[in-house]
């Protein structure tokens, strides 16, 4: 036992030698290894993305400084710290990469972002486009309703214009009869309405109340017909003096255009006469026939100009 | 040197005992070869990007596999380890090449769609 425990003491020894004022033996490779791998450990992307690479080459660089520290053959120490040395580049080539991955993975969203804005861009032009043609055809539309609109109203104008028309001929038939009440009679100088002595008292040239029905009817067709004129004529019997006759007839002439004045006709449109006892319409030898001469007798002109007098 | 001449023997037979322990403590680094055989084989697949660390790699294997037949023990781990870390190198370089490579593209197609966005 003896022995071995000399020898133990001299190992113990040895051991502590070396350990303590031995230098250890440092190669240009084992250096260059330390650079790498403390390199490598103060790269973040290297924890973060390579740490188990790290740590092999950490583990094979504590290796090479151990072989270092012993002393061992420079060719044990080179092909640790050598393969320290390549770990911690791959160590930091894979951070490269791993990091280079991440930017891959976002820039492949930000493609998909684009692509999306450019889908939208497109989508918001149909739509714009959509309602594009909505409005155009709306305002198709409102323009086909507006033609329906002018076509009803012209439609309505001419059911207007039918009616009127229809109106007028009502009143054209309504004054023809009542033409036809008054009598009138077509002569060669205008329409001839002859109002019976049964208008005036004997002798007088006052209108009866019972006569005033057909100075209104005039007076309705005068108004309806504002461009004729009229005559007024008066005439008497033979009974008493041509003066008188006269006066009478002119009288009683003037009493027919005064009542229609008062029915509204202008009396720029009316002219009178009196001719006495001339002119009679029958032969003063009976009570009927000196009635049918005792008379007024309106002209009405076919026109605007004033009826032609007689002789 | 401090160290006591009456210690001389025992160092003697420290650097024997060493010694041997070093003969005794290389086996065929079976194992090793085996790690630099399947990374090498590896990186031969994926890594014609890295050209110069494949070729380092696949250099230190053919090296190292011929210490083993040579029974060089020592030589033949040391020759896998470093074929091992010249291949796993050797792949990441690779790696980021591509991966720089698909940065690149994907940020041209990003700027070329920007640009057909601009236009209409």
């Amino acid at each position: 036992m003896k022995p071995f425990a000399t020898a133990l003491t001299a190992l113990a020894a040895a051991a502590l030698f070396a350990g303590c004022a031995s230098a250890p033996t440092v190669t240009p490779q084992l250096e260059q290894a330390r650079t790498t791998v403390s390199r490598a450990s103060a790269d973040p992307a290297v924890s973060k993305y390579a740490a188990l690479e790290l740590k092999k080459a950490t583990d094979s660089l504590r290796r090479a400084d151990e072989l270092s520290a012993k002393r061992e053959a420079p060719a044990d120490i080179d092909s640790a710290a050598y393969v320290a040395m390549q770990q911690a580049r791959t160590a930091m080539t894979q951070a490269k990469a791993a990091s280079d991955e991440d930017a891959i993975k976002s820039a492949e969203a930000d493609r998909e972002r684009v692509r999306a804005d450019a889908n939208g861009a497109a989508a918001q032009r149909a739509r714009a486009q959509a309602a594009d043609a909505n409005a155009q055809a709306a305002n198709a539309n409102a323009q086909a309703a507006m033609a329906s609109a002018d076509a009803n109203s012209a439609r309505a104008q001419a059911a207007a214009a039918q009616a009127s028309a229809a109106q007028a001929q009502q009143q054209a038939a309504a004054l023809q009869q009542e033409l036809n009440d008054l009598q009138a009679k077509q002569t060669d100088r205008g329409m001839l309405v002859t109002l019976g002595d049964v208008l005036f008292e004997f002798g007088r040239a006052e209108i009866k109340p019972g006569a005033q029905g057909a100075i209104t009817k005039l007076a309705t067709f005068l108004s309806q017909h504002p461009e004729r004129r009229i005559l007024i004529e008066g005439f008497t019997d033979s009974v008493g003096s041509d003066e008188a006759n006269q006066v009478l007839s002119e009288r009683r002439s003037r009493a027919v255009a005064d009542a229609l004045q008062r029915a509204g006709v202008d009396a720029s449109r009316i002219d009178t006469r009196g001719y006495g006892e001339r002119y009679p319409v029958a032969s003063n030898s009976s009570n009927t026939d000196r009635a049918m001469n005792r008379r007024v007798e309106v002209y009405i002109s076919d026109n605007d100009r004033p009826v032609r007098a007689r002789g | 040197m401090k160290f006591n001449s009456t210690h001389g023997q025992g160092v003697l037979a420290l650097a024997l005992a060493l010694a041997l322990a070093a003969c005794a403590s290389a086996p065929p680094p079976k194992e090793q070869l085996a790690v630099a055989n399947a990374a090498v084989d590896q990186a031969s697949s994926n890594s014609a990007d890295a050209p110069a660390e494949l070729a380092s790699a696949r250099d230190k294997l053919t090296r190292a596999n011929a210490a083993m037949a040579a029974k060089d023990y020592v030589a033949a781990r040391q020759l896998a380890e470093q074929a091992s870390a010249d291949a796993a190198l050797a792949q990441a370089k690779a790696r980021s090449a591509r991966s720089d490579r698909a940065l690149i593209e994907l940020r041209e197609s990003i700027q070329q769609l920007q640009a057909q966005i601009n236009r209409s």
